[in-house]
This record gives C-alpha cells, structure tokens and sequence, in this order.
C-alpha cells in the first residue's frame, strides 16, 4: 500500500467513467489486477479515478460493455513529458545545448596567472606552459594534472627553484619562487692558497702570490702552496694570491655488485582503457577486453569534469596498462669485475671536478662470496688542490 | 457438511490460538479514528458513493457509511478508504 514513485515514470491518468454500473468496472479492475487509486464519486453516473495510462489503454472495449463511457481529465508523468518534449524538440535541444555549452566553458582554461617572476622568466614559464599544452581554450580534462604540469614546468626551467601550479576554477595559477644566483665573491681580500689534500704537485699556474712548492713535491693537507706575501724582509706586500696548483691526488673506491640481479622492464606493449567514472562507478568508454599480459604496470590518470566552478561527480579516466617482464642479468666472476670497474671509474668521475683528470685506475683486489663482487680500486687523478685561505690579521 | 467445517474452523481458532481472519476467511478492519478504514479480505465493491461503502465479504456484507468518501487504494483483497467515517455495520451474516 506504499505510495510508489515509479508511477509517476509509467505515466498516470485521471480519468471520469460515466455509467450506470460503474461499481462493476471497480469489480472488473479487482479481477484482473488493475491498479486503481483516489477513487471518488461524483454523482450517481459519474465516477472520478486515477489509473495507469497503459491500463486505461486496454479497459476502453470493457467499458463499453458494461455501457459505461470514459473521458479522460488529466495526464501526469513521464510518458506525456517525453511526448511534450518531442513536440517542442526546439526548445529542448536549446536547454540541452545550453547545458553542454556551459558544460565545456566550466572545463577549459580562461586564464593563466603568473605571480613572481620577473619579466624575462614570466616569458620563458609562458613559453614552456604553451609546450605542454596550456593554452586559452583548451579543456580542462585533456591536460595532465596541476601536480604533473607543475613537475613538468620546474624540469624544463633551469632559474627557477621552485613552481607551484594551481587550478582555481578556470584559472592556472603559477607561482613562481626565482633562484636566487649568489653573487660571485670576489675574493679580493689576502690570501693564502693552501693546499686542500694530500697529493703530489705535478703542475701549477700562478697569478698572484709566490710559489712555495715546487713540481713533484709532495705536500700535506693544508701546507702552504701559493703565499700571498711577496716581496722580501721590508718590503713585504700582501695580495690576494690567485692560481691553480695541479696535484696527483690518490682515490680508493671499494664497489660491491650482486652477480645476480633481477629487475623489471617493460616490453613496450601497452594498451589503454577509457573510463568515464559517475559516482565512483567506472563505465568502460574505449579498450574493451581483459588485459592479457602475465606481468604489467598499470598508471592511471583521473581528470574531473567541472560545472561552473564545482566538480561534478564525474570524471574521466585513462589507465594505461603497461607489460612489464622480470629479466634477471647474470654475470660470470669476469664480468662483474669489469663492469665493477666502470662502475667505478662513474663513481670517481662524479667526484671530481671539471679541470680534474683520472691518470689511472687499477684493481687492487677482488672477492667473491656469497654472489657478490667486490671490487677495490685505486686511482690516481689530477686536480686543483689549491684551496684559498685568507689572510687574517695581515700586517 | 459445511456447516461441520465451520464449526472446526471455530474450535481450531479456539484451541489453537490461530488469528481468526486467516482461518476463516474473515475481513480484517483496521479504523484510525473517523479518518481512514482499512479492510483486508474482501470480495468486491457492491455499491459506492460519497457517503457510503458497500462491500462484498466471504459471509455476508460490510456497509461503511459517513461522508466524502475517497476509495485511496483498492487492491484484490484490501481497500483503503479515507473520509468520515460513522458507521460500519454488517449485513446478511448466515
């Protein structure tokens, strides 16, 4: 006896039965499970009740032979607003069309906001945001998220620290922390060079100062290599001794590497899938089928859809469904030395300096236990070991 | 012979404590005060009008008389019936 909304959906009419014997057609509706309501009566002839549009369809020939007529008062429900809608296809496209319109306006970008940079940098940021795609016009949903972007913007700028990327309704907001570049000191203070390691001097320019070491000498960490007091016993000058003083510097490196690694790579087989999501709830847009990879790497990508400047519970999303396998690398006891070693050689390379140079590199000793390879070298590099020290208190 | 199995129908709703509409097929009335009647297991609509309600039963007639009757929901074996109610009464019971 509950009220039942879906009525409303199958379309409902009120309708007046005009007949002597109505209570015989209420009888009739009993036997063969018509629905009626809100029955009322309105004279002796007249009878007023509610039913189905399609009931009403199919008790007309009943009626008429029970010598009862029926007309129909008023129509409700979805059925009558369809047809209504058809009649006026006009209007309705124009809600609709509005509707969409509206719709894709909420979704594109209006506008983009720089805040922080100066003139040069703000050039180069809109230069970089129009090569990943952030334009006047373009939809929202198309573009990679504020996170990605704002990754993708502080890559590709070198003199910037730091870009924080919002999206506030149609709007990118960047925000932009400059680097800070410290200006060179000028070192024009006295000064000493020392040295900054042990090593053996093999070469040496010297701008400024008196030379205290010679070639080949060997020196200790912190000796005296470049003075920047010249001249001898009263006319003694101090100056800012400038200069390089090359030296042969010893690096030990000890480098372990597992004979036997396992680790993923893709196949480079991918396929996509295309979601709409409502509500949480995923329909399959594009790329049907099961994933029919053993092994794969799923990445996903959420976008929502904007009304105005909410979000709308529906989004879409982009899976993309990498195949991925494990290889496992093997190395005999030779290999791994050799491979130890360039390991080797890269370490000591990011160590160094740009005028540095590596003479030699030589394999003290290897050991093997338990699958692992480890390697110690030696090697002998020549770089800048000069190292300026000020001159406190110079007289 | 009939009359036998109404008499044990009787007993049975005696002795066994059974609800006695569901044994012998008797109306179920349900008021709220003069505003609604609620009658289940009936067997049709004799006569209706504004100011009354005659219903077909198993035994007999069910009369509801009052005024501004509205039939709310008529369903095979129940009847929901909204208005003012004064009287219900039953008629022809053997």
């Amino acid at each position: 006896m509950t009220k039942i909304w879906t009525k409303y959906l199958r379309g409902t009419v009120k309708i007046k039965v005009v007949g002597e014997d109505a209570e015989r057609f209420l009888n009739y509706c009993l036997k063969n499970n018509i629905q009626i309501w809100e029955i009322r009566r309105k004279n002796e002839t007249e009878l007023e009740l509610h039913m189905y549009t399609d009931d009403a369809l199919h008790i007309r020939t009943t009626l008429r032979h029970m010598n009862c007529k029926f007309v129909v008062l008023h129509r409700r429900g979805a059925p009558f607003i369809v047809r209504k809608m058809v009649s006026r296809g006009g209007f309705v496209s124009g809600i609709v069309i509005f509707f969409v319109i509206v719709f894709f306006l909420s979704n594109m970008v209006w506008n983009i906001e720089i805040t922080g940079a100066d003139p040069k940098t703000e050039h180069h940021l809109q230069k970089v945001i129009q090569e990943i795609g952030i334009k006047k016009g373009k939809l929202l949903f198309r573009l990679p998220d504020p996170r990605e972007i704002q990754y993708m913007a502080t890559e590709k700028m070198d003199e910037v620290t730091w870009i924080g990327v919002t999206l506030e309704g149609t709007t990118f907001h960047f925000k932009v922390v400059q680097k800070e570049l410290p200006e060179e000191i000028q070192s024009t203070g006295p000064q000493h060079l020392v040295a900054k390691k042990k090593a053996l001097v093999t070469d040496m320019f010297v701008e400024q100062g008196q030379p205290k070491v010679e070639r080949n000498q060997f020196v200790q960490k912190g000796e005296l290599l470049v003075s920047g007091q010249i001249g001898k016993d009263k006319n003694i000058r101090t100056v800012s001794a400038k200069g390089k003083v090359f030296g042969e510097v010893w690096y030990y490196v000890q480098v372990t590497l597992p004979q036997k690694t396992t680790f993923g790579t893709y196949t480079g087989e991918r396929m996509d899938k295309h979601y709409l999501s409502l509500f949480g709830w995923r329909v399959p847009v594009w790329g049907f089928g099961d994933v029919t990879y053993k092994d794969y790497e799923v990445d996903e990508d959420e976008n929502t859809f904007r009304m105005f400047k909410w979000e709308v519970p529906i989004s879409y999303v982009k899976r993309e469904i990498y195949e991925s396998e494990s290889v496992i690398r093997e190395y005999t006891a030779k290999e791994a030395v050799k491979i130890a070693k360039q390991m080797g050689d890269e370490e000591i390379e990011q160590q160094m300096e740009e005028d540095s140079k590596i003479i030699s590199g030589k394999i003290l000793h290897h050991r093997i236990d338990n699958g692992k390879v480890s390697v110690s070298m030696y090697y002998k590099v020549i770089e800048n070991i000069a190292k300026e020290q000020p001159i406190i208190g110079g007289d | 012979m009939a009359q036998w199995r109404q008499k044990f129908k009787r007993w049975m709703t005696h002795s066994m404590e059974l609800p006695a509409d569901v044994v012998m097929d008797l109306p179920r009335i349900t008021m709220i005060g003069h505003l609604h009647i609620y009658i289940e297991n009936h067997r049709g609509v004799k006569r209706f009008s504004n100011n009354e309600l005659c219903l077909f039963l198993e035994h007999g007639e069910l009369l509801v008389a009052g005024n501004n009757f509205v039939l709310k929901t008529i369903l095979p074996e129940e009847i929901l019936l909204e208005g003012k109610i004064t009287d219900v009464r039953y008629i022809d019971i053997s």
